[in-house]
């Protein structure tokens, strides 16, 4: 039998090292949803994604909370997927700049009507939206659904968890949204009231009507990073 | 060319959820930090009621894969279960446990117990024993109620998708909260981690038995016998 030195430093040790999630996992807390109602208040629960974005950052995930209490983390994007993501975002803000609204990345807080706390790639609040919100502050998340959003897929999403956020989106009141996936040069566009469209393999994806003259080069800014890639 | 399609499909499919998409196959645990929720919460809602939390994540994710615990620093804890030899390994040892507290009383539990230690982890072990003392001082079991204080003995043992440091921070967790004895059984290293309090840990190298004394007088398990040969016959 052998002594092994005290493991003096061990409850010290960074407990996260670094972990890839092989693909998003859902925990249904909604017991804890259950156990503050009527005792949080609705901003109360938003600081939880303030205060969670900082103690796990570093950790390689994203968190997002549906209204049906599914906790979702998320592995981050990897290089690809975040320069399809700042591709979107800079056209989408070009676009913002000589006509109006506000456009958001990933990092946006976000509660929606139904109570989920979930976030698209790529937001756009129409110049009413902004209107009728407090003025940005940091710790303040968006409390309307844009008009616009858009998801691209990651390799490490699978379809359907996709699906579902789409149809979230335009239940909860977004006029349109992209879910472009890379993997099938794909498009999704959502609209209100109106089967969703899939355009197979397109040049450009349009805005109209409600991001009227935005035009989207997808396969070019999009699909063909994938190409490059071969992932 | 863009090709235009409208799918009724793709609307029912969004809405489906199945039960293969919630199963998560994890590589290792994850660790979520949800302190904020927790400082949330404190002084509305009683420690009895945070336990409730764990009785409604039992039931609502059921059939995903994986356990969850919590530390008392906020890190929820989401564990891929044991597979069929790590399901094995522990079923052997809580047997041999039953069987001796037949003659020797006490209560001993599996990894399925819900615990709230002193100092606010509802973490568990595989295996975990209250001495007489302790089922005396708690309320009647009920399947609701954590067990609050700290068994006497807990074990651990390791599997697969598990690394060594946070199983050691674990045990030295029980120990910090009052367990007198603790094993932390690694099958595939072929070695046991003796913890007492206030002792430095015991290694012992591929032993074939392990005591239980003091604590558990006249319990010997043969580790290598029922648990280390498991790992032989899987070769995992």
């Amino acid at each position: 039998m052998a002594t092994a030195p005290t493991i003096k430093d061990s409850v010290t040790v960074a407990e996260n090292d670094e972990f890839l999630l092989p693909h998003p996992l859902s925990i249904n807390i909604r017991p804890i949803l259950e156990s503050v109602a009527g005792k949080l208040t609705e901003e109360e629960i938003d600081q939880w994604f303030v205060g969670l974005d900082k103690v796990n950052e570093e950790r390689g995930f994203c968190l997002e909370l549906t209204a049906e209490g599914e906790l979702v983390i998320s592995p981050m994007v990897n290089r690809a997927g975040l320069t399809a993501e700042s591709r979107l975002f800079g056209t989408l803000f070009i676009w913002v700049e000589s006509n109006h609204g506000e456009a958001h990345g990933a990092n946006a807080n976000m509660r929606l009507p139904d109570g989920s706390r979930i976030h698209p790639d790529a937001l756009w609040l129409s110049p009413e939206q902004v209107d009728a919100q407090p003025p940005i502050a940091d710790d303040q998340p968006i409390t309307v659904c844009p008009a616009f959003v858009a998801e691209i897929r990651s390799g490490t999403d699978t379809l359907p968890p996709l699906l579902r956020k789409m149809e979230r989106y335009i239940a909860n009141g977004a006029q349109l949204g992209w879910l472009i996936d890379p993997y099938r040069r794909r498009v999704y566009v959502y609209r209100p009231g109106v089967e969703v469209e899939i355009l197979e393999d397109p040049e450009t994806v349009s805005g109209e009507p409600v991001l009227p003259g935005f035009v989207f080069e997808v396969r070019r800014r999009i699909f063909a990073l994938h190409d490059a890639t071969g992932g | 060319m863009t090709a235009v399609a409208t799918a009724a499909s793709v609307k029912a499919d969004a809405l489906l959820v199945n039960d293969d998409e919630l199963y998560c196959d994890l590589p290792h645990p994850v660790w979520v930090n949800i302190r904020p929720i927790l400082e949330s919460v404190a002084g509305k809602l009683t420690d009895e009621e945070i336990d409730q939390w764990f009785v409604g994540f039992h039931d609502l994710n059921e059939g995903r894969g994986f356990t969850l615990e919590l530390t008392a620093e906020g890190e929820l804890i989401i564990s891929p279960m044991v597979n069929r030899g790590g399901g094995r390994a522990e079923f052997r040892l809580l047997t041999a446990m039953g069987n001796w507290e037949e003659e020797h009383g006490g209560e001993a539990y599996g990894a399925d117990a819900n615990m709230r230690l002193p100092d606010g982890s509802r973490i568990r072990p595989d295996a975990l024993w209250l001495s007489p003392e302790q089922v005396g001082a708690l309320p009647p079991v009920s399947d609701d109620k954590a067990i609050t204080v700290c068994p006497a003995f807990v074990a651990e043992i390791m599997s697969g998708t598990d690394r060594l440091p946070p199983l050691q921070r674990k045990m030295e967790r029980y120990m910090a909260n009052g367990a007198q004895l603790g094993w932390l059984i690694d099958p595939r290293r072929r070695r046991v981690y003796v913890y007492r309090p206030d002792t430095e840990v015991a290694i012992v190298e591929d032993p074939e038995t392990i005591s239980g004394e003091p604590v558990l007088p006249g319990f010997v398990f043969e580790v290598r016998r029922r648990i280390f040969a498991l790992h032989d016959a899987t070769g995992g």
